[in-house]
């Protein structure tokens, strides 16, 4: 536990310079929101702004903890550590996810305090329900979204410094990651398609009737929570997230 | 840090200097030597090979080692003077050899001291 | 304590140490020299268990190597990385959380003595003392097993006598098996019991160094100089 808290502290002091900036374009977007709210007369714009950059955050996680891999990259010396890989890329997801949860929490701040201010009277492209009763689920779809991109983030970087020992391969490592993601997306496609899966997608299936029909879920079909499609995608993060962590355990060098 | 010589051992050449403060009356009888790790931080030698030296100084019983006290310069006197006469004949050895290498008969390694001593004033 | 058995390691197809054995004894001082790019890096790697054979097994303390070897061998490597952010007690306190063996009173005296300010940033730090800061939280360790990569490389003689200083004061010279790796001989030919020499990937010869004065009458630095000739 003593390892763990201080890789977790290290990591957020890496990151920190990152939260940061962060916070700080995020205040820029508040004062640019507010101008032209008030060049252009529409008491909408704030709202939208925040809104879009609170579904934005799918991809501070990935940002976040690509920086800090980077970083430690550069010399690979950090895997001079007697604890487990687990530990090691946990402590940066950690991490990555405080920062994220407090900048997530200021844009919902923004966006709550926009809302309150603002008369929101004609059917804002279906968008008044999501804000005013669907916004948690909007921030746990975009959380375990940017989770589950993290997760393959870990897997595509882990590969790309074990590929550096391999001497035909090292050159082209960037091409080998793009071969490896377009197999993978195939297969997985090819698997989405077949009976089977059809079948227990379908046996799977909750219809949303509490949240009505605005709830989009991370495979894209409206009105449905689908837990086979859930489960399958934590299956195979948790997965993904040990393969990563096997790679970096046995072919990462310094 | 000091200087070694590269053809002689440098736990011997530390056994030499050693012994030659003891001869000059730098360290003392029964005065105590510094630790293993002292003496090697400021020779900038090698634990082990310290260690090696006092073994040595031991088996010539320069010094004894008292358990839990540290090793201590004898206080036996014989020793001492012994050691003295050692060094001397050894340098005296060494002056002798590199004179007849030279060529030099008894007789004039003799005189050549004596007048060297006379001019120096042995110093 | 230390056993390298047939070891080969490639990069990019060139070998950078072909078919190595040696084995190190606990609580001797080794000197691993030779040229640059001779193999010494990469071996001392493959024993922290960062760099991995292809071919042959390094054991440590009877352990196959492994990454978290790190446990029982501490490693200092010729890289002048840092966490630009941290200070020198950031990195003391972070090392302290990852190495059951730190010792934290040791690290403090070693802080004081190689004369480093904890509260200075690291990137504020000069070159030199982030050498001096480096040895410090490898010797503030007790494993059995410290690496040294180049510890003296591009500092100045002030610096690599206070690394000699250092080494002699805090290592516990019957437990701890010390193994520098350098192209400098001078500066720690008085230190070592060993020398290992190694040459393109190849372990020329492994010597004593009274012994080398004894039978040879040679120093290791004018042994070095026939052997690398």
């Amino acid at each position: 536990m003593l390892a763990f808290k201080g890789l977790y502290l290290k990591d957020l002091k890496i990151s920190k310079g990152n939260f940061l900036i962060g916070m700080g374009l995020l205040f820029l977007i508040v004062v640019f929101a507010y101008g032209l709210r008030g060049y252009f007369g529409e008491p909408l714009v704030p709202l939208i702004f925040f809104f879009a950059i609170l579904v934005l955050h799918v991809l501070y996680l990935p940002v976040i903890l690509f920086t800090s891999l980077q970083l430690e990259g550069q010399s690979q010396l950090w895997l001079h550590n007697p604890n487990g890989g687990i530990k090691l890329f946990l402590s940066k997801l950690g991490a990555a996810l405080t920062y994220y949860s407090a900048s997530l929490l200021a844009t919902f701040l923004l966006l709550q305090f926009a809302i309150s201010t603002t008369e929101i009277s004609e059917d804002l492209y279906g968008m008044t329900e999501v804000l005013n009763n669907h916004l948690l689920l909007v921030i746990g779809g975009v959380t375990l979204t940017g989770i589950y991109i993290s997760v393959w983030l870990l897997f595509y970087w882990t590969l790309y410094h074990s590929l550096k020992g391999i001497p035909f391969l090292s050159r082209i490592r960037w091409l080998v990651l793009l071969v490896v993601w377009i197999v993978i997306s195939t297969v997985s496609n090819y698997l989405a398609e077949t009976k089977v899966f059809e079948v227990i997608q379908e046996k799977g299936t909750v219809q949303l009737n509490i949240f009505s029909s605005q709830f989009v879920d991370m495979t894209g079909t409206v009105g449905q929570i689908n837990l086979v499609s859930i489960a399958l995608h934590v299956v195979t993060a948790i997965a993904v997230f040990l393969i990563s962590v096997l790679l970096l355990e046995r072919k990462v060098e310094v | 840090m000091e200087d070694f010589q590269a053809s002689k051992p440098i736990y011997m050449q530390i056994v030499d200097k050693i012994s030659h403060q003891i001869v000059r009356g730098d360290i003392k009888p029964g005065e105590k030597l510094p630790s293993v790790r002292e003496m090697a931080i400021k020779t900038g030698v090698n634990p082990n090979t310290i260690q090696r030296t006092y073994s040595e100084m031991e088996r010539m019983e320069i010094v004894e080692s008292r358990r839990g006290q540290g090793t201590f310069v004898t206080e036996v006197n014989e020793v001492i003077v012994d050691l003295k006469e050692k060094l001397q004949t050894d340098m005296i050895a060494a002056f002798v050899h590199n004179m007849k290498e030279l060529g030099f008969t008894q007789e004039e390694m003799l005189k050549g001291l004596q007048n060297y001593i006379d001019r120096e004033g042995g110093k | 304590m230390i056993k390298v058995e047939e070891v080969s390691k490639k990069y990019g197809g060139e070998a950078a140490v072909e078919g190595i054995s040696f084995s190190l004894e606990k609580g001797k001082i080794y000197g691993f020299i030779g040229p640059n790019g001779s193999g010494k890096s990469t071996t001392l790697k493959m024993i922290a268990g960062l760099v991995f054979p292809a071919s042959g097994s390094i054991t440590v303390n009877g352990k196959k190597v492994e990454r978290k070897i790190a446990k029982e061998v501490a490693y200092l490597s010729e890289l002048d990385f840092f966490y630009p952010t941290f200070t020198v007690k950031d990195m003391i306190a972070f090392s302290a959380t990852q190495f059951p063996d730190f010792n934290m009173d040791r690290a403090n005296e070693l802080l004081a003595f190689m004369k480093l300010d904890p509260k200075k940033k690291l990137k504020q730090l000069s070159k030199g003392n982030r050498g001096r800061l480096k040895l410090v939280l490898t010797l503030a360790r007790t494993a059995p097993v410290l690496l040294l990569d180049e510890p003296f490389s591009g500092l100045d003689p002030m610096v690599r006598e206070s690394i000699v200083k250092g080494l002699l004061s805090y290592i516990d010279f019957n437990e701890q098996t010390v193994v520098i790796a350098t192209h400098e001989i001078d500066e720690i030919e008085m230190l070592l019991d060993e020398v290992i020499a190694i040459q393109n990937g190849q372990i020329v010869a492994v010597e004593n160094v009274e012994e080398l004065r004894e039978s040879k009458g040679l120093s290791v630095l004018e042994w070095m100089k026939k052997i690398f000739a």
